[in-house]
């Protein structure tokens, strides 16, 4: 295994890593535009230009392997490095325009970071320029993404990006020298269907975000590392909020899961969570709104049934889309509170979709992103599922009813679950609905209890690969809205007199303990928590709850 | 949309098929395109990618790097002229901006009736015959206010 | 714990020494009402006034006076801000709040759709206009500042109390360290700019 030393400091590699690599794997951070892991290397920026002892001339760190013993120093310690790397840097802002203030990449930008850099940037222009190269901006390119050519650098990520992983090469150099230019053939909008990953991707404010466009200033977002709940496949993310609203998502790097990347149905799921449709107080069937005590109340007296002879079970359906607490929760709450019951998470045969929601990237046709999590839980041991109980409810065996629900986040609920859910609250006379919007197809129920949505509460999701992954508290419920897991604690303990703990690490404690596949994991770290953001823009942080406390 | 002659498809698809690879063909494929329709446009763009199996961007790409496949349709004629630094020192500029002011056009243009474009290019490797230019693939040169003006009378009939 | 052992003072001779002391106290009062006498009559006779009769008489304040806001305009009237929001990130007092709007004006791009700033918070530090790169905001040598309320008619100055303050012209401009435009008077409204504006001149590139 070769062993390489930069800025001093050695590492020992994989035959192949570049040396790049070994920089970023040793946290010396050597300046990039065009270098990117998920991507294949091209080396045409020159940003990255390292010194290698013995070597005649600097080469670029992102596209030269490692040897044993090859002795490396970026701009940081050598200074002749540093001067070529501020060569560098000089020609591209010689034509670049000056639009940092109404450009949205301020503060997150690899031009602006490299600039101030005490090592190679704070150079004082030679050139006079007097006749500015001029290009085309604001071009929209489609629902997803703004372009701006002057802003571009060349750096050939989104070339890449809509080439190699979409598969589409919608995005293209015209022209030569200084005047190259990135074009899509005629404007033409983007078909790509992750293409707001070349917003993350472009490390200056050619590309950028239609979505996010002069929303908020990027020093003014708190970060939270997540998973998405829009499927089963639960890439990882970043969540940027600011007062209470959850501003944009940004994809974390995690190659077992998403690469850097996340589709733009995922991107775009936190609009659901935020929409204006929200259940905010407990409901009665009349569409009287009351208070907690009384909800639970009301619950209490819904869900008591009184049969012995095990004919008329209680029905309890919980979606998939639930955390795994919650779901162990729910689970206790429904075998410990009533000896005869039905226990199920699936809501229909959605296998038939494969084709039209999956693709061969990360979207999968499962729209929910806890099924293992329900499957490994024991949810569907016995037959069932929502055909079966609505079966029983049109026999006239549903009394009473607990259903946990959440509209999917990327589209809508499947009409003809929808229509069964609407039927089966139709024809329950006792049925209670822990969820988190207003659905018309749940206006049957005799009381709704409005809980958090996904960003309103911590807790874990299974993905298909079976990799547990944990999600993050980012904002707080509307209204009176409440964790799930905190309503499902008051309803066992008006049911079994025992209050249990809703602190995630102990739910997750129990998790470990009861399910064979999860054990051995560690809470605080689970895998999908080490994943970060890349590019690295922004080094200039302000800490992890943005700049301002506001 | 104005489909290619059965000619340069043929053309293209043989370059295709010989071809390791579509990209290898896209170079062929311009220049027949160019030859015969004396520009590479937007629509010309479009049936090459379909033919090659490429992104139109991709296409574009390529034409657009290159001065001689031109995206506006060019004149029956093109004259060149060489801005190259022996053709400078060999006063090439003033020669140039006589030409162009005499159609009536700016470097790269083409006169009214589309007949001639003018575009100045760089260095063409006949300096011996400073300041030189060509007209389509012919080398003209040396260059003087007459002999461009017997050129033009000349092209003008 | 111990009471302190209290002490006995002897008081009287202090009070036979005041007593002594009464034509000195006397003497002093009458000193201290000579003072005024003197000043009464050089004001009055001698017209030499100490107050300025406010608001009648109003004191000048030098040209780098932080007063009230202004937000600037171009020519053709827009606004010169481009909601780069350093003014906001800057302010010690957090009392701007900005959200940002397309502009359709080609290079220009962006512009506020919101531009607040709660004077009753601000401590007038005139870090916002030294943060600005647009010189989209100054400051005036406007000082008086009053309101009736904290809803509507507040100190809560928004885009229209930024901006169309014709008495502006009275006070004229303070904190503005940037000067890029001394001769155009971009912080009055349109209405009432002096007739004859000269240009501004052409941006200059960066030089060593």
């Amino acid at each position: 295994m070769p062993l390489v030393t930069v800025d001093g400091q050695q590492i020992e590699v994989e035959p192949g890593a570049t040396i790049i690599q070994a920089a970023d794997r040793l946290g010396v951070e050597i300046p990039r535009f065009c270098y990117h892991p998920d991507l294949r290397p091209e080396g045409n920026c020159r940003m990255c230009l390292v010194q290698v002892e013995g070597f005649a001339r600097l080469v670029v760190a992102c596209a030269t392997p490692v040897t044993d013993g090859m002795v490396v120093s970026s701009p940081h310690t050598s200074a002749e490095t540093a001067e070529a790397v501020q060569g560098v840097l000089e020609f591209l802002l010689i034509n670049h325009p000056l639009d940092c203030p109404i450009c949205d990449q301020a503060g997150e930008c690899s031009l602006q970071d490299f600039y101030m850099h005490p090592d190679y940037g704070l150079h004082t222009s030679q050139v006079d320029v007097v006749e500015k190269v001029r290009k085309r901006k604001r071009i929209e390119l489609g629902p997803r993404i703004v372009l701006d050519s002057e802003r571009c650098v060349m750096c050939s990520r989104c070339v890449r990006f809509s080439a190699d992983i979409s598969g589409l090469a919608e995005l293209q150099f015209i022209h030569r020298g200084n005047r190259v230019e990135l074009i899509a053939f005629e404007d033409r909008a983007l078909e790509d269907p992750y293409a707001g990953n070349l917003a993350d991707l472009c490390p200056v404010g050619a590309l950028t975000s239609r979505d996010f466009r002069f929303r908020r200033r990027v020093w003014h977002l708190a970060h939270t590392d997540s998973v998405c709940a829009g499927c089963s496949t639960g890439c990882n993310l970043r969540i940027d909020h600011a007062e209470n609203r959850i501003e944009r998502l940004v994809p974390r790097r995690n190659p077992a899961v998403n690469s850097s990347w996340i589709c733009d149905e995922g991107r775009l799921s936190y609009l659901r969570a935020n929409g204006p449709d929200r259940l905010s107080q407990p409901l009665l069937s009349g569409g009287e709104e009351v208070a907690w005590p009384d909800g639970i109340r009301h619950a209490q007296e819904l869900l008591a049934t009184d049969d012995a002879s095990g004919t008329r079970p209680l029905l309890a359906l919980a979606s998939a889309s639930a955390t795994n607490e919650s779901l162990l929760l729910f689970k206790h709450l429904v075998t410990r509170a009533f000896p005869h019951h039905r226990l199920d998470f699936r809501l229909s045969q959605e296998t038939d979709l494969v084709g039209a929601r999956q693709d061969h990237l990360l979207r999968r046709w499962d729209k929910h992103p806890n099924t293992m999590g329900a499957f490994y839980l024991g949810f569907s041991e016995q037959p069932g599922g929502l055909d079966d109980y609505l079966q029983a409810a049109e026999a006239g065996d549903c009394v009473a009813l607990v259903l946990l629900y959440y509209p999917p986040l990327v589209g809508d609920e499947l009409p003809p679950v929808a229509a069964a859910l609407a039927r089966l609250l139709e024809l329950c006379p006792h049925s209670v609905v822990l969820t988190t919007h207003r659905l018309p197809y749940l206006k049957g129920a005799s009381l709704s209890l409005p809980v958090a949505a996904w960003a309103e509460e911590e807790g874990t999701y299974t993905n298909y690969q079976g990799t547990v992954q944990h999600s993050a508290k980012a904002t707080e419920p509307p209204g009176a809205a409440r964790e799930a897991t905190a309503v499902l604690a008051d309803l066992l303990h008006t049911f079994t007199n025992h209050r249990p703990s809703t602190a995630p690490e102990v739910l997750f404690a129990e998790l470990e303990h009861t399910v064979a596949a999860y054990r051995g994991l560690d809470y605080q770290h689970l895998p999908s928590r080490l994943a970060s953001v890349y590019p690295p823009e922004g080094r200039m942080h302000y800490g992890e709850e943005g700049f301002s406390g506001r | 949309m104005r489909r290619l002659s059965d000619r340069a498809l043929a053309e293209i698809e043989t370059a295709r098929r010989e071809e390791d690879s579509a990209r290898h063909a896209l170079l062929t494929a311009l220049r027949v395109v160019q030859e015969e329709r004396r520009q590479v446009g937007p629509d010309e763009v479009v049936q090459i990618a379909a033919l090659l199996s490429l992104s139109p961007a991709t296409v574009e790409g390529v034409a657009r790097f290159y001065d001689q496949i031109s995206e506006e349709a060019t004149g029956r004629q093109v004259l060149s002229l060489c801005r190259g630094i022996s053709c400078q020192l060999c006063g090439a500029d003033p020669l140039a901006r006589e030409v162009l002011d005499n159609l009536g056009i700016e470097d790269g243009g083409r006169t009214q009736d589309g007949s001639l474009t003018v575009r100045l290019v760089e260095c063409i490797g006949n300096c011996d015959q400073a300041p030189t230019g060509m007209l389509d693939t012919a080398f003209v040169g040396p260059l003087t206010s007459t002999v461009l003006s017997e050129l033009l009378t000349r092209w003008r009939r | 714990m111990a009471k302190r052992d209290s002490q006995v003072v002897d008081v009287r001779a202090r009070a036979e020494a005041t007593r002594a002391r009464v034509p000195q106290d006397v003497m002093g009062i009458l000193s201290g009402q000579e003072v005024t006498l003197r000043q009464m009559i050089r004001q009055t006779v001698g017209r030499h006034h100490v107050t300025i009769q406010y608001p009648e008489q109003r004191k000048p304040y030098s040209r780098r006076f932080r007063g009230v806001h202004v937000l600037t305009q171009r020519q053709d009237g827009s606004l010169k801000c481009t909601a780069c929001y350093l003014c906001e990130t800057v302010c010690p007092a957090e009392c701007i709040t900005i959200e940002a709007k397309e502009v359709s004006a080609p290079g220009i791009e962006k512009g506020p759709a919101r531009y607040e700033i709660d004077l009753s918070r601000c401590i007038f530090c005139g870090l916002c206009v030294e943060a600005c790169p647009e010189e989209a905001l100054i400051m005036s040598r406007e000082y008086d500042l009053t309101a009736r309320s904290r809803g509507p008619e507040s100190l809560r100055y928004g885009i229209k109390e930024l901006t169309e303050r014709p008495e502006i012209a009275a006070y004229g401009s303070g904190f503005r360290p940037h000067m890029q435009y001394p001769l155009v008077e971009s912080y009055l409204p349109l209405t009432a700019r002096p007739a004859a504006a000269a240009q501004p001149p052409a941006k200059r590139s960066k030089r060593r």
